[in-house]
């Protein structure tokens, strides 16, 4: 019934060509909508902001952690970036892993993709030459292998356990350890090099 | 072609959104369409691999093409019941934002930019990740299979060695293996994504409880947690983990509160990615299972309880079936037999202790929970108030702890396992944790309290 009235209506407007009555409720959404701006940034919101901004600093400069995720983590990573804004990723890696990186980068760069690379026994990896020192994780296959990857990585260490001993094509020189297993004699004896196990390497 | 590949993520993730569920917010559709496109194509690509067809970008791609071609179809067919969710998806409401609002959202961008600008600069150096999933990435990427990767079969690795890659199950690594086929010179795009889903996503499931200010200060709150933070930052594979399961809860919660069948499902999807993330998630499968089995023995209906319970185990099922038709099973290190080691008990209680009340880690979330709790006691007890929330993160925490106590640690003593691991196991109950807090009926009233009183009229005014 009620259907059938609105219905009736419609149709009255429609034949009679009456305004329909879109001003007042555009006026009416301005109106509202003027109403809400002016509380959601009016005094009172200023006020409830403010005291929320200050409770909320006071409680988190309260606590060691939040202290340090501002300065010691956000903060000084920002500078950093900001400094070294246009580093090249090998730089980057290089600020996180140091001369660990340098030098694994150093051996990727002179090896092939299929290179089988031997590193001298743990023991003479990290010794300091030259103030440059290696850090133990190069004593961990997984770790060197990420950075030298698709290269194979073993150590002296594997001599009689690896299969993959007898197929060496590269010799990893650190602390300048490793020149005994080359199968030639090099003149000129960097502490930190690769070099290939034979003279017929490429 | 990385940017192209990223974006065709998130458009699958919004379409398999769209096809399980209309009920999702603006916000919440655009946080968990990255989770759920490339939870959808680390899946795609072990079945690939399974198939034997070698994984490349294009395959990959084409694959997930495909898939979103057959469910944007799927969407079209089904046009008509979608009609009042496009309606509402251009309504623009006015928002209760105030002063407020604006100073917690100003911190919040601030903190989420100088993270993201960190997450993207530095490549992976962590060594979880250097050693374990960023390798594991990055030879996927390069040799095109998984279950013939150099780095599960090499004659140069130890046993032990080979086991560690093949322990988790392979979400973040194969999200990496995606970014790095793409031509990615670090796989971080993969953790910014990520980061950025979980601020969007968790302000859209908060929000559905609380008022737009109370959402955003829980955010922030949950965001800044200290160790949290730290590690959105590196590759491990824990804050992914803590995305996917700390959201399925939260949805598990909207559905039962809500009582909208298509969260149940939503959760559901997160929960099956929590799993394939890490297999710990296991525990908040259980969490949810519980729930729900009270839930399906009131009403007397199982078929929900049964569907959700395989679908939620399905890719753990499947990974394990993976593994072991390719022969690449691992050494359980699970005791299955119940057992009482009252030293071992003794070691995980203090350990948890230390870790609970320690402020440098986890911020103020473990002083300002428990009086959130008490305080609402009386809520809880009269009228059951987020009693739901409450059940899912106690069930969850014991859950996982009887997992880590039923461990063999042959690797590594509990000590470290408890400092190291559990610490950063924990990050998956900070949003929950904080999601309470705010949820729960006394902050809720104060925040609403706030917002009345900005918003009241004026009566002077008018007047």
């Amino acid at each position: 019934m009620a259907k059938k009235t609105i219905n009736a209506q419609q149709s009255t407007r429609r034949r009679q060509k009456s305004p329909a009555p879109k001003p007042r409720i555009e006026n009416r959404r301005t109106e509202q909508s003027g109403v809400w701006w002016s509380r959601a940034f009016g005094v009172r919101s200023m006020a409830v902001g403010l005291a929320g901004a200050v409770l909320l600093y006071m409680g988190l400069s309260m606590n060691e952690g939040y202290k340090w995720v501002w300065t010691g983590l956000l903060k000084s990573n920002w500078k950093v970036i900001r400094t070294h804004k246009n580093a090249t990723i090998e730089e980057r890696y290089a600020m996180k892993v140091g001369f660990d990186y340098s030098y694994l980068n150093y051996i990727k760069k002179n090896t092939p993709e299929d290179a089988i690379i031997l590193f001298p026994p743990h023991e003479h990896l990290s010794k300091t030459v030259d103030n440059q020192k290696l850090s133990n994780q190069i004593g961990s296959k997984k770790w060197v292998t990420h950075f030298l990857y698709p290269r194979r990585v073993l150590y002296q260490t594997e001599k009689d356990k690896n299969p993959l001993y007898n197929q060496v094509t590269h010799v990893a020189i650190t602390a300048g350890y490793g020149y005994e297993y080359l199968e030639y004699t090099v003149n000129e004896q960097p502490p930190f090099a690769v070099f290939p196990k034979r003279k017929t390497n490429p | 072609m990385l940017i192209t590949g990223l974006i065709l993520s998130i458009l699958l993730g919004l379409a398999i959104l769209l096809n399980i569920s209309q009920q999702l917010s603006r916000t919440e559709l655009l946080g968990l369409s990255f989770p759920a496109g490339i939870g959808a194509q680390t899946i795609i690509m072990v079945c690939l691999d399974f198939a034997g067809i070698r994984l490349t970008a294009t395959t990959v791609v084409a694959v997930s093409v495909l898939l979103l071609a057959g469910l944007c179809l799927r969407l079209y067919l089904r046009r008509k019941t979608l009609r009042e969710w496009r309606a509402s998806l251009f309504v623009v409401k006015s928002p209760k934002i105030t002063w407020l609002w604006l100073v917690i959202m100003l911190a919040l961008t601030t903190v989420s930019v100088m993270n993201m600008a960190k997450i993207m600069y530095y490549p992976t150096f962590d060594r979880d990740s250097v050693v374990g999933f960023n390798l594991t990435g990055i030879a996927v990427a390069h040799e095109g299979t998984i279950k013939g990767l150099s780095l599960y079969n090499d004659v140069n690795y130890e046993p032990h060695d080979l086991d560690l890659y093949k322990t988790y199950t392979p979400l973040s690594q194969l999200g990496y293996a995606y970014v790095y086929m793409l031509g990615a010179e670090t796989s971080k795009s993969f953790n910014a994504l990520i980061f950025i889903s979980m601020l969007f996503a968790f302000y859209g499931v908060t929000r559905r409880f609380t008022t737009h200010t109370l959402a955003a200060l829980t955010t922030f709150m949950m965001i800044i947690t200290p160790e949290m933070l730290g590690f959105s930052s590196l590759s491990g594979t824990n804050f992914t983990h803590a995305v996917y399961a700390s959201l399925g809860l939260l949805f598990f919660a909207a559905w039962y509160y809500g009582k909208n069948a298509s969260l149940l499902w939503i959760s559901a999807l997160l929960l099956m990615l929590n799993v394939w993330t890490r297999n710990e998630g296991l525990a908040f499968i259980g969490a949810a299972c519980c729930l729900l089995c009270r839930h399906s023995l009131r009403i007397k209906q199982y078929k929900t309880l049964i569907l959700f319970t395989f679908l939620c185990l399905l890719p753990f099922v499947f990974w394990n079936v993976f593994l072991k038709i390719n022969h690449m099973e691992i050494k359980q290190l699970i005791i299955f037999k119940p057992y009482w080691d009252a030293a071992k008990a003794g070691i995980l209680w203090r350990e948890m202790w230390a870790l609970f009340t320690s402020p440098a880690y986890y911020g103020v979330i473990f002083i300002v929970f428990p009086l959130i709790a008490v305080s609402n006691l009386r809520h809880i007890i009269r009228h059951g108030d987020q009693l739901v929330t409450l059940l899912l993160i106690l069930l969850a925490w014991i859950f996982y702890t009887v997992l880590v106590y039923q461990i063999d640690y042959i690797w590594d003593t509990l000590e470290n396992v408890m400092r190291y691991s559990y610490k950063r196991f924990l990050f998956s109950f900070m949003p929950l944790l904080w999601f309470y807090v705010a949820a729960g009926k006394n902050i809720r009233i104060i925040f609403e309290k706030i917002d009345d009183f900005v918003f009241q009229p004026n009566t002077k005014s008018k007047k």
